[in-house]
Parts: structure tokens; sequence; C-alpha cells
């Protein structure tokens, strides 16, 4: 047995508690039919159900992203089953007041990587073990060390190009873009009720799926993450176009991190990059 | 109560009251030395002494320490008391001829010759023996540090076995108290006695503990300055408690933090100097005749340090020379301040005259680059300064002072008659630039005020709005603003109060319409924006259901706060904020403007 | 504003186009004393007013690249200035990041300038826009984004 399943048993259980004490109104978690390849999201209401639950390295999916559905939180009390990658996203959507903290119990899971071959950002996981949850259902795993400069490398990667080599590759990535928001719509982070794509008075952001349009979506939305995504990796592994979004998002986070040493989601109280400042904050290049 | 006569006039009294008392209560001034009201009185000196003529035993006796009685009949300026009172004086004289207190006292009496010899030496001290300082120090100090020490003419004060002593607080009570400030306590105190500089009189005398800070404070109370006060380190003294007949002393009083909920502030906070010292070639703080103009205005002030009577800090002789520096640190582009002080050529004009009502025979000279005296009458009260010779007036700047023999060699041109001159002088009055008061940077940001790089409140527009600042609600008076005179800033106080008042008194607000503005439906609550506002000016709004249930809560703007910066609009991911006049939608016809 | 004295401009050579958002307070304040003071500079430059610098938002500079500007530069109040107490502080670190984003994407940096000019600074203003017409005159046009013009997937 995968030492993942040996999680699934006490997070049944510890999800059916809650249910029948009437502590939470829904159970949001993973469910899998048989051998599927992936696990997919598991509305569980009745303790009876709990069995539906799961958790092994089929668990892909950021559980986060509901929190911030209108239909969810009308529910009432929250259960939601949470990896280390995905508590980050609740503390950005607790400092953000997406959700309360009274209204989500939070049943986190250690994981130890998911996937068949291990995906790379779990090679790079500093949060096996997610901290400050209500329950922990199944036992903490090993956390090995994880070199920093690591957290970053894909975007290293590409900083070692040329501007040129890095023009051409982001061009024939971004030419691919078919603008169908599954980033957008798999991010936890991206809950805006009206996404600035849909303002057309003005219209900053061209709708169709042209490159330059492209262009100027891919900007906002990584600008509009910056400090506060916390490269679970989702919007690349949805991308239908395999456009390595990760990347962006990964040079954003090491810019908050060496110039303000700041790392997103480590906790919900530190205010985001963007809505503070120092006055001596970097000023290289200005005239 | 007694009733009694005192030089014709009759006086009543409780019992248990002195002649003294009554004779106070009477109006009838009776000289004393040895009195004093806090301590039991001794009857030492014999200077009081006054005369029964009836109600009791005739004969002089000593007006603080004898009772009142009801009937008496005293007599404060008899042939007999004043011939009693001039022979002790002459005594006195003989015992302390370096005291300008006898000395004083000797001339209000009449008293030209010396009828005995002057001691000299050992035996002859200021000290008069009053013992006030031991009363004290055992009365109200509770410390007993000193005694009376011998008999007849060895007799002194001094400490038990004449070792330093152990249990002397250094407050410097019996100091304090001396008549004829015989005491030191240094010779008595284990531990070094600092003076708590007078911060009034800058530095240039010394002040107690407790004290009014200064005559015009408001309120006109004494407070402690719980850091120096011997209480307070060491639970010791206690004599102003003591002292206190109104019981107003409480030492267990603590600091207040109070708030206040206002709608406007006005920020008054005034000047400093700024401190000429790092001019080395003008010597302050080297020679200590060299004078910041502010010492100066102590010094000849009556409630200064000297009580109004200008004497050189070197030799305490009156100055016979004096130069006035003007600009020092002002109007330099290098290693000073660039910007004009503007009082200090009228203040300079005004202590020059001062200077000629102290010394008549005094000559005044002032080194100046220009003078700017552009208010009402103020040139013809330059002008009169100089026409009537009160001041040499020279057009010029001073490349150093120095010191030969006890003079100040004052070193600068005269450019209108191009030579150099030199002047001896008895002291030298520099006038420093001004600088706002210290602490206005971490004022002016909680107030979100801006400040320029001298540290002066930024005004909202120079002409247009002197009194207001870019925040509203706070307004400016005074030199936090810029260097001014006492008419500008009470027009400025003037103007600031009233617009202040025409803030709060009408029931509308009337402001720039430029202003954010949130769209409530597509706003997510996430609050970034209330970060990014430097006015405090976004809160939180709860949008309800009939029922009161509440569906959303969304950023809400208060216009009266929002100074229009658009911070929060850029902030907006979802683009739910708007600000008037500079719309997405405008700014997005701009930008496509340009290019077609 | 006004043209650079003695120089005609030759219809057939390549004007540059330059953006430039202006903080009202600070650096459009001393682009009119510039004016005022008769400090000649580029009439490739063209104004946009904003009330402060930390009003800007990325779009902007993206909408202006669509549009055909070769360079855009934001302009405000030194820090610690700011009218606004903290607009340009906030500008300052969202448009470094972007700057670094476009830098990331491949996208040419010296295509985007900030600089602080004060109210009192016409010189230096006319001085700024001076070298960056000439830096964007030898850097030629934006083609990265004027290729973009014919839209199609690339």
């Amino acid at each position: 047995m995968n030492a993942n399943t040996a999680i699934t048993e006490p997070l049944q259980s510890a999800a059916a508690d809650l249910l029948s004490e009437g502590k939470v109104a829904v159970v949001i978690g993973y469910g899998a039919n048989g051998d599927s390849s992936l696990a997919h999201p598991e509305f569980v209401r009745k303790p009876e159900d709990a069995e539906r639950l799961v958790f092994d390295e089929r668990c892909f999916g950021n559980l986060a992203v509901y929190l911030s559905k209108d239909s969810i939180r009308q529910m009432g009390k929250i259960g939601i089953v949470v990896k280390g990658c995905d508590l980050r996203a609740i503390n950005v959507l607790l400092r953000e007041h997406v959700v309360k903290r009274e209204d989500i119990v939070l049943i986190g899971v250690p994981c130890a990587g998911l996937g068949d071959p291990p995906l790379q950002k779990c090679s790079v996981c500093e949060q096996r073990n997610p901290e400050g949850c209500d329950i922990l259902a199944g036992d903490p795993v090993e956390q090995p060390q994880v070199d920093a400069e690591l957290r970053y490398k894909d975007a290293a990667d590409l900083d070692a190009k040329s501007l040129e080599e890095r023009w051409e590759y982001w061009r024939g990535q971004l030419s691919k873009c078919i603008r169908c928001y599954a980033c957008r719509n798999v991010c936890p982070l991206c809950y805006c009720k009206r996404c600035i794509t849909e303002k057309t008075i003005p219209q900053w952001i061209e709708s169709s799926a042209h490159l330059r349009g492209n262009v100027a979506w891919n900007v906002a939305r990584a600008f509009h993450l910056t400090g506060r995504c916390v490269n679970c990796g989702e919007c690349e592994r949805a991308c239908p176009m395999d456009i390595p979004l990760g990347a962006i998002n990964q040079k954003m986070a090491q810019l908050m991190n060496e110039w303000f040493d700041f790392q997103s989601g480590l906790s919900s109280e530190e205010k985001a990059p963007f809505t503070t400042f120092n006055a001596d904050d970097p000023e290289t290049g200005i005239l | 109560m007694l009733k009694l006569t005192i030089d014709g006039q009759q006086v009543e009294v409780e019992s248990g009251r002195t002649i003294l008392d009554a004779a106070k209560l009477a109006g009838k001034e009776i000289p004393t030395l040895c009195h004093h009201p806090a301590v039991q009185p001794a009857g030492a000196c014999r200077i009081c002494v006054v005369e029964i003529t009836a109600g009791d035993r005739p004969g002089l006796v000593p007006a603080c320490a004898y009772p009142a009685k009801d009937g008496m009949d005293i007599q404060t300026r008899s042939k007999r008391v004043l011939e009693s009172r001039r022979m002790t004086i002459q005594l006195l004289l003989a015992r302390s001829p370096g005291s300008e207190v006898i000395r004083e006292m000797a001339k209000e009496h009449g008293i030209e010759e010396h009828l005995f010899p002057a001691q000299t030496g050992e035996n002859g001290d200021d000290c008069i023996m009053c013992g006030l300082c031991v009363r004290l120090c055992q009365q109200i100090v509770g410390a007993s540090a000193i005694c009376f020490d011998g008999r007849g003419p060895d007799r002194k004060i001094s400490t038990p076995y004449k070792s330093r002593s152990d249990v002397c607080l250094g407050c410097g009570a019996c100091a304090f108290v001396c008549p004829t400030g015989a005491i030191d306590p240094a010779e008595y105190c284990p531990n070094p006695i600092e003076k708590i500089p007078n911060e009034f009189n800058c530095g240039l005398d010394s002040r107690t503990p407790i004290h009014i800070p200064f005559p015009q404070a408001v309120p006109n109370k004494p407070f402690i300055d719980r850091e120096n006060c011997i209480r307070f380190q060491t639970g010791g003294c206690g004599a102003c408690e003591n002292i206190c007949p109104a019981g107003a002393i409480d030492y267990d009083m603590t600091d207040e933090f109070v708030e206040e909920d206002v709608g406007a502030i006005i920020v008054a906070t005034g000047y400093e100097i700024m401190d000429p010292s790092i001019y080395e070639e003008y010597g302050y703080g080297r020679y200590p005749d060299v004078v910041t103009s502010l010492e100066f205005e102590r010094m000849v002030s009556a409630s200064g340090p000297s009580n109004g009577e200008l004497t050189r800090l070197s030799n305490g002789k009156p100055p016979k020379s004096i130069v006035f520096l003007q600009c020092i640190g002002s109007r330099r582009e290098t290693n000073g301040k660039p910007y004009c002080s503007k009082i200090c050529c009228m203040y300079t004009a005004k202590h020059a005259i001062l200077y000629k009502h102290k010394v008549h025979d005094g000559q005044a000279f002032v080194f100046f680059m220009d003078v700017r005296a552009g208010g009402k009458n103020y040139d013809q009260f330059v002008r009169r300064v100089v026409k009537e010779k009160q001041a040499t007036y020279l057009r010029g700047r001073v490349s150093k002072v120095y010191a030969r023999g006890d003079k100040l060699m004052v070193r600068g041109a005269d450019t209108l008659s191009g030579t150099q001159i030199e002047i001896a002088a008895d002291m030298v009055v520099l006038a420093p630039a001004l600088v706002p008061s210290s602490g206005i940077r971490d004022l002016s940001q909680k107030l979100r005020v801006g400040f320029d790089e001298h540290g002066f409140l930024l005004e909202a527009h120079p002409k247009l709005r002197p009194v207001d600042t870019n925040t509203a609600g706070v307004f400016l008076a005074g030199a936090c603003h810029s260097p001014k005179d006492i008419p500008e800033s009470v027009a400025q106080a003037g103007a600031a109060a009233s617009k202040a008042l025409g803030l709060i008194s009408h029931n509308r607000l009337s402001r720039e319409p430029t202003i954010g503005v949130v769209d409530e439906s597509s706003c997510n609550g996430c609050f970034e924006c209330e970060g990014v506002c430097a006015y405090g000016a976004i809160g939180p709004r709860e949008l309800t259901d009939r029922k009161g249930n509440v569906l959303a809560t969304v950023a809400f703007i208060n216009e009266g706060l929002c100074q229009g910066c658009g911070a929060c609009a850029a902030t907006c991911r979802s683009k739910s904020i708007e600000v008037q006049g500079y719309r997405d939608d405008q700014l997005f016809a701009a930008i496509t403007a340009i290019h077609r | 504003m006004s043209q650079e004295a003695n120089k005609p401009t030759d219809p057939s050579e390549w004007q540059p186009r330059i953006v430039a958002f202006l903080c009202n307070w600070c650096s459009y304040a001393g682009a009119d004393l510039a004016g005022m003071s008769r400090f000649a500079y580029p009439a490739a430059i063209k104004i946009v007013r904003l009330p402060c610098s930390g009003r800007v938002d990325p779009m902007f500079i993206i909408k202006s690249f669509e549009q055909g500007a070769d360079l855009v530069l934001v302009s405000g109040c030194h820090p610690g200035d700011c009218h606004y107490t903290s607009g340009n502080y906030h500008a300052r670190r969202k448009l470094l990041a972007f700057r670094e984003l476009m830098t990331f994407l491949g996208i040419d940096p010296r295509r985007f300038k900030i600089s602080w000019v004060s109210a009192a600074e016409g010189a230096k203003w006319s001085s700024l826009v001076k070298e960056i017409t000439a830096e964007v005159k030898a850097l030629g046009p934006f083609e990265t984004y004027s290729e973009l013009q014919t839209g199609g997937t690339g």
C-alpha cells in the first residue's frame, strides 16, 4: 500500500465525525474511481458518504478554489482537505477576507508527493506536513531539506537565456494560448466575481486568442498574482496547451523573495508586498 | 481671633500665629534672614526684631518666633528697633563682608560706614548661622544630614563627625533656602550633585525637579520632573508634599493618555534654533561670552537667569561692547539652511535697544547681510536703532571670533567702506537659523502631512491655500510651516482656526469631486485597497438583504477623507474602483487617442 | 512643448512615439515648468496626466505598446515627497516588478522608463526627455509589439 493510502482511513473517519457532529455542513475532499489516474473533487454532506473520500498520489487539484464560490460558502461551515501547498493558498484567502477562519475546518493531509513519477513541484516541496490545521489525518511524513534555489529553477533556467531567446520562447508559447481560462478557473486566488478580461468598457485585454491579447492576458494574470501566488502549479497542470505558466509565477515569486524577503501563503497575517512599502525599497534603473 | 496693632494699624490674626504673620496680613514688611515659612522659626538672626510697646512685656522680640497676643501694640520701625537692626547688620557685615545679601540689607538701612573690622579668612564666612538649612533638612526633607557643630566662634554647619554624610540626598534644599548662598551641598553629599539645566533659560541657570517651566505656562502650575526628582529616584525627600499648603502634591499621579475624536487638527508646533557650534569660526561653545540670540533674550529678561541684569558669562561684569552676528546658518547654500530665517533682523534691532537700556555706555555693533524689515513699521524701527546711534550697522560677514586677553576679537568685513574690521567685544550674540521643532517628522507622518527637505510642513498651495495641508482637516499655523514672527503667526493661526471652524460648522462638506468610488457589484471585498490608502479612507461596508442578512462585505470609500490619488484603483484587480475624472475609460481614451 | 530648436522634422524619418504617464503634483508640474522656462524638448513625447504615479496600472503600459508606443515613461514625485504620501512608494514596487516581468518574457525593458521629477525640476524634465528620445531613436521602432499588430497566432 502506498504510504498515502494510510491517510485515507483517518481522513474518512474525521470527515464522518465532523458531519455527524454538525460541525460542518460539507466536507470538500478528493474522491477516486477505481484506477482513474486523477482524483476528482468530492463534496460530502452526509456522514455515511465520507467513505467516498480518498487521499493518495492522484490527488492533484487545489481544493481551496472552492472556498471562494458563493454556492459553497452558503452551505455553511466548510471542512476542507488540504495538502501543504493548498494550505498556503488558504492563508492568502484568509488574508484577503474571502473566508473567515472560524467558518472553515482544515483537515490537513501529509503528502509525500503527487504523481507517478512525482511532479517536479513536489521535489521542491517544503510543506509536506501542513501546519496549523484543525485536524491532521494520518502520521507526518518525512520533510527533506530543500535547496531554496531549486524553488525557482524553472524561472532561473529561462533567465539564463538572452532577451531575444526568451522572447522567441514566450512568443511561441503564448501563441498557443486559446484563452480557455482554465488557468484562471483552477487557481484558488483568481476569485474575482468579474475578471478583468470581462471588463469591456474599456477593454484592456483583447478577448480573441491572438498573440497580442494573449500576451496582455498572461501578463495581467501574472501581475495580479505577484505576491499572492503560492506556486501550487495547478495552472500549468490545467493548461490544455502545455504552456509553462508555472515558470512565470515562479519568476515573480523569486522577485518577491529577493527584494522583499517575502513568500506568499506562509501566514495569513503578513501583508502582501504590493500593499506595503519600505522607504528604502530597490531603486535600480529609476532615472 | 486676636486683635493687635502694628505701627498704629489694627490687624486680626488667628491664635497661634506669630507677630510676623500678623505683620504680613497688615501689609507691613519686616526683613528676615533666618525665617522660612516651611520650617519652625528659630529667631536666630535677630534682624526681624520689633518693639512691643503694650499688651505684653515691653521690649524687643523676634517677630518671626514671638506669638501674637490679643491687645499687643507693636512698632516695626521705632528708634530702638532700627538701632538694634542696624547693629545686627553691622555685626553680620563684619562676619560676612563678601555677602551680597548682607550688603544689600546694609544699603537699605542706610548703613555706609562699617563699624567693625571685616573678618576674613577662616573667621569670615557667608554663613550667618541662621540654621535654616539644618531645620529644613530635618523638618521638611527628613534626612537630618547636617547640624550645628562646635561652640562660640568655632560654631559651624557640619555633618556628624565631620565626615561625608550617609544620608544626604543631594536634594539641594539647604542651598535653596540659605539666605546668603553660603552652603554647598557638594561638601556633604556622597553622590555628585548634578544641576538640572533650566531648559527655558537655555541652560544658563538650573532648576529644581519640581518647577513651573516658564512664567507664562498654561496651566501655571509646577510639575515634577521624575527623572531628576529625589523622591522618585530614592524615595527620600518629599519636601514639596510637606510644604504644600493646598496638599496638591500627589506622587502617585500617572500620565494619562487622552483619546478624543476630532474633526480638525491645527498643527502649530513652532521652531527651535539651530545649534551654531558647527561653525567653529564663531566660537560658540568654546568661549562662554559667545551666546545665541535666545540665550541673550533670556539674559536680558527680568524673569531670566540673572533677573534681567546683563553680565558677561565669563566674569560677571556688564559687557561694554557687544557684537551681533546675523545669518548664522541661514541663507547658506552649503553647510547650513538655504532660507532666510525671517525674524532675526528685527529681534537683533530689538536686542540692540535692550542692550543700550541695560548698559547705557555700551557699544553695540551688528554685522548684517541685508536688513529684512518688511512688516508694518518694521523698517522705521530699525532706522531708529541705527539713527539714534543705538547700534552701528556693518554690512559684511564675520570670518572669525577669537579670544585676546579677556576680550573677544570679532574680525569681519565692512563692505560699504571696503575695509576689514576687528572689534574687541565683551559679548558676541549669534542669530542662528530657525528649524522646525524636533519630532516634526514623526508627527507629520502620523498626520499624513508632507514636509520639505528642511522639515517644514507643506501647505496645500503656497499662494492660495497657505494654512491648509493636503490632508483634509489638518491645518497649519506658525513657524512649523516656515520661519515667521508673531504677527504673522497670529494671523495664520486665525486663518487656520477659521478654516477649521468652516470645516466643522457646515452640515455638508464641499470638496473636489475627483474621489474614488467603489463598484459594489464587482468588489470582492479583498481590501487590498484599504492597505494602500494613505488616508484611511477605505473601510468595510456590509451589503444586506431586506431581512438584514449580510450578503457580502465590500469596500467603501469615505468621500470626506479620500484625496483622489487613485492608489486603490491601481491596486484593485477587478477594476472595481474608479477615480472620478481619471476613470479607466478616460485614461483608455487618452492612450488610444495619442496614436491616432 | 516646442520642437527642438533649429531642427526641422524630416517627414521620411521615423519619429518615435513616447507615452508618458505623469503625476499631477510633481512631474506634470515639472514638465509645465520646463515649458514656462522655455527649456526645449522633443515633441515625440505625449503626456497623460494622472493624480499620482500610484495610479499607474501596468495595463496602461501594455495598452500603450499595443497602440504603437515605442517607449513608455512613468514619472512621479521623489520618494518621500509624494503629494499623497505613499503613492509613489507603491508605484515603485509595482512598476519595477512589472519591468522584471516584461524582461522575463523577453520584452525589452529599455522600452519602459521610470523617473522621479519634482515640480521644481523643469531642467531635469527637459534633459530627461531629450535623453530618452535619443535612446529610443537608436533602438528603433518597437518591433516586438508592432509585429503583433497584425494579430493571428504567431
